[in-house]
């Protein structure tokens, strides 16, 4: 309580030359700062130069620009002192949502709205094509099997293993679920590469460096060009994400089903219940929340799913995705304004999964 | 403390300040190309020779695996290079009708007049006519390529004409390996292969006249010249004993594995059509002597009525506006003259359109004949689908990557192909 009052006499506006001393400071520093920015932009300097540049002004600058806002706050009559420095804390996370995420938003839904090279004003044309053009309405039926497929299965074979592990010995169920997480620590591009080796295809008679290929020519059967068959090759793709997602769900479920208090449980036994109906009466609504949060993220990452498509077939045999089709648009055909309407579908189709996801976020906090 | 706090900052502000004003001191040129790794290696000894002709100058190349995306979004941005190594001519006459290119200076396109066959400056002018691309390393297409040992040691010789090619390949169907190893799969471009394949046809059925046209839109896709160029790759493709795994192997076998095909034990095909650059896919212990193992004949025209056309591509490289100081001038000049080529032909997997380079430095005989072929041709058309708008080119990849795949008929892909063009 002594602080204050000390600085009571300070900060009463008495200072003008201080306050406009600090606020040239400012504007040498955002000067500065501009300077730097269009600096490192042309990138053609040594790197070491840039390295220390880049270093200095990342820390020391953001420090030298955070003590001069606050030291200029500071100076101002408490009433406005407190209503203003709650912002300053908060604007860079501010400013950055809005100039990463807002802002793009926005520019991609105007861009939607032009032309390939974004100079005609077009309507709902590139609306009209999202909706209707071959490799559109392909990339929709194909998301669907990713969808119910992929996040179906992840969310079902991750709870199976989880409820299953939990009844094993530990030191099983530790290395259980190792084997089963793993993969999630193996980039998107990575697995594709992975996977690549175990679909691919050498015609009869060559040897076979595909592992299924290899086990099923051994076995009499003729090779398999999977990839090109359009009847199954978007469900091959499907089971990569599989192998990598089940792990994730495991782990969440299975730390879900740890909390299950064992008293609910053993009252059941009591009550003659059999181990499935436990399992779906009790076990599953106790984690509903949980399963509900998973599927969604599982969801949410089918739906945006393009680096094993990518990597895999590049969308052709009539494995088209809409991230990969819109990737098409933008950077193969550039398209800017087709690219941008098809990213403004995925973005609606996403929302609703997103508002589901956050609002039972929300339910789980207030909990706490 | 008060007093360390400023000294920091203003020490922070004047340094910075004096290491800007420094490093703008230096003459850089910064080159963004399409090829990384050993190419880029060889261009960094083309580099050399300009830098230690031209001291004070520093030239930097850079590359992306994605250079067409990387370099659309830094001219969207305004963010241009100095220089750039544009491999397709769609995407130069896109850029130059944007406003974002300079055209070459005086003194670079004397040099490209008097270095050069026509069609070379031909293809680095713009729709305004004015040139803008110089090229330096270039390929040329529709070579078919054979295993010179077994070739001859099972006594079939080079066929002069379409008609002898056909009677070659017919008579190889019942010997011990295929007539021809094709793969076309390529990740996301999965569907060059086969478009060059179709304009090689092109070339040989139509009159470059009709190929032009076929670019610019003016000939459609559905149309009898493209159609009839089709039809004479299906009787190849679709011939289950023409081709190594039959078509269905096609599209999923890589363009790189398909030309190790002619060396492999047993042997799995006898000819191979790529471009020049297919010697870089072969397998090392045939790569270290070319000479021997390699044998390459042109694909024969089929309308013999028409002069030979070669197709051929390359990058070329083209200043952006506001860039075009001397010094980027003064390595335009160079890549335009045959000592830029010489350092390149020297270590191999490059060949070059200039009039006055040394032949002598080639290191294989072979590269050398294909420059040959190159500077001895009347007649050159680029490849048409690079040549082609953008969006065009994705859909005619798509579109014969879904005709040989089974993903639609003939006319249907056609149509979508043309489909492209309303834009």
């Amino acid at each position: 309580m002594v602080q204050p009052s000390s600085s009571q006499p300070r900060q009463s506006t008495s200072n003008p030359t201080t306050l406009a001393g600090l606020i040239a400071a400012l504007v040498v520093t955002l000067f500065v700062y501009f300077q730097v920015f269009l600096f490192l932009r042309e990138g053609t300097a040594n790197p070491w130069i840039i390295f220390i540049v880049s270093l200095l002004w990342g820390i020391g600058g953001i420090w030298l620009l955070f003590t001069l806002v606050t030291s200029i706050v500071d100076l101002l009559p408490s009433k406005y002192r407190q209503g203003i420095m709650p912002w300053v804390f908060a604007a860079p996370a501010i400013l950055l949502v809005f100039y990463y995420l807002l802002i793009p938003t926005f520019r991609t839904f105007w861009l939607s709205l032009l032309d390939a090279k974004s100079d005609k004003f077009v309507g709902l044309d590139n609306y009209i094509f999202a909706f209707t053009s071959p490799a559109m309405l392909e990339s929709f039926k194909n998301n669907l099997i990713w969808i119910i497929f992929g996040g179906g299965l992840s969310v079902a074979l991750g709870l199976l293993i989880a409820a299953l592990s939990d009844r094993t010995r530990p030191s099983f169920e530790v290395s259980v679920k190792t084997l089963v997480f793993l993969p999630m620590a193996i980039s998107m591009v990575g697995a594709a590469v992975i996977w690549k080796l175990v679909y691919q295809y050498s015609p009869a008679g060559a040897s076979q460096i595909g592992l299924l290929n290899s086990i099923g020519t051994t076995l009499g059967a003729s090779p398999i060009p999977f990839m090109i068959t359009r009847s199954i090759n978007t469900y091959l793709l499907v089971i990569i994400l599989i192998w990598m997602q089940t792990g994730f769900a495991l782990v969440v479920f299975a730390a879900a089903i740890k909390g299950l208090p064992s008293e609910l449980l053993e009252a059941a036994r009591i009550d003659g219940a059999t181990e499935l109906q436990s399992f779906f009466k009790i076990t599953i609504p106790y984690i509903q929340v949980t399963i509900i949060s998973v599927s969604t993220t599982i969801v949410i990452s089918t739906l945006k799913v393009f680096d094993i498509v990518f990597g895999m077939t590049g969308g052709n045999y009539g494995t088209q995705v809409i991230a990969n089709e819109q990737y098409t648009q933008m950077f193969r055909s550039f398209d800017y304004g087709r690219g941008a309407a098809v990213a403004m579908v995925l973005l609606i189709a996403v929302l609703p999964v997103v508002y589901f996801n956050v609002r039972d976020f929300g339910k789980e906090a207030k909990g706490f | 403390m008060k007093h360390a706090k400023i000294a920091f900052a203003v020490t922070l502000v004047t340094a910075s300040l004096a290491t800007l004003a420094l490093a703008q001191a230096t003459k850089t040129i910064n080159v963004l190309g399409a090829f990384g790794g050993a190419e880029a290696t060889k261009f960094q000894a083309v580099i050399a020779v300009f830098e230690a002709k031209n001291p004070g100058i520093k030239v930097n190349y850079s590359t992306s695996a994605d250079f067409n995306t990387v370099l659309n979004v830094r001219v969207q941005s305004g963010d241009y290079p100095d220089i750039a190594g544009i491999p397709q001519p769609g995407v130069m006459k896109d850029l130059a009708a944007q406003g974002a290119l300079a055209p070459v200076a005086a003194a670079t396109s004397a040099l490209i007049r008097k270095n050069y066959a026509p069609a070379w400056a031909d293809l680095g002018k713009a729709d305004d006519k004015k040139i803008y691309g110089v090229f330096h390393r270039v390929n040329v297409k529709g070579l078919v390529f054979y295993n010179k040992t077994a070739f001859e040691g099972a006594g079939y010789k080079v066929p002069k004409t379409w008609v002898e090619l056909q009677a070659l390949t017919k008579s190889m169907e019942s010997s011990k390996a295929a007539p021809w190893c094709v793969g076309m799969e390529s990740g996301g471009a999965t569907g060059w292969v086969a478009t060059d394949w179709l304009e090689n046809i092109m070339l040989r059925t139509q009159t470059t006249k009709i190929y032009d046209q076929w670019i610019s839109g003016a000939v459609h896709f559905n149309s009898e010249p493209v159609k009839n160029a089709f039809k004479i790759v299906d009787s190849i493709w679709g011939n289950p004993k023409a081709v190594y795994g039959g078509r269905g192997s096609i599209a999923a076998t890589s363009f790189l594995d398909s030309a190790k095909g002619l060396f492999t034990s047993p042997q799995q095909c006898w000819l191979h059509m790529q471009g020049s650059f297919a010697t870089d896919f072969l397998q090392d212990s045939i790569k270290k002597n070319l000479d021997a193992n390699v044998g390459v004949f042109v694909l024969p025209m089929i309308n013999t009525k028409l002069p030979t056309t070669l197709e051929v591509g390359g990058d070329q490289w083209v200043m952006f506006k506001g860039k075009n100081r001397p010094e980027v001038q003064k390595f335009m000049s160079f890549l335009a003259t045959g000592a830029s080529a010489d350092p390149w032909s020297k270590l191999g997997g490059g060949l070059f359109p200039h009039k006055d380079q040394n032949l002598d430095a080639y290191s294989t005989k072979l590269e050398r004949s294909f420059t040959e072929i190159i500077l001895s041709a009347k007649s050159a058309r680029f490849d048409a689908s690079d040549a082609m708008p953008s969006a065009v080119n994705q859909a005619f990849w798509k579109g014969t990557t879904d005709w040989v795949t089974g993903g639609g008929t003939l006319d249907s892909v056609l149509n979508d192909i043309d489909a492209a063009y309303k834009k």
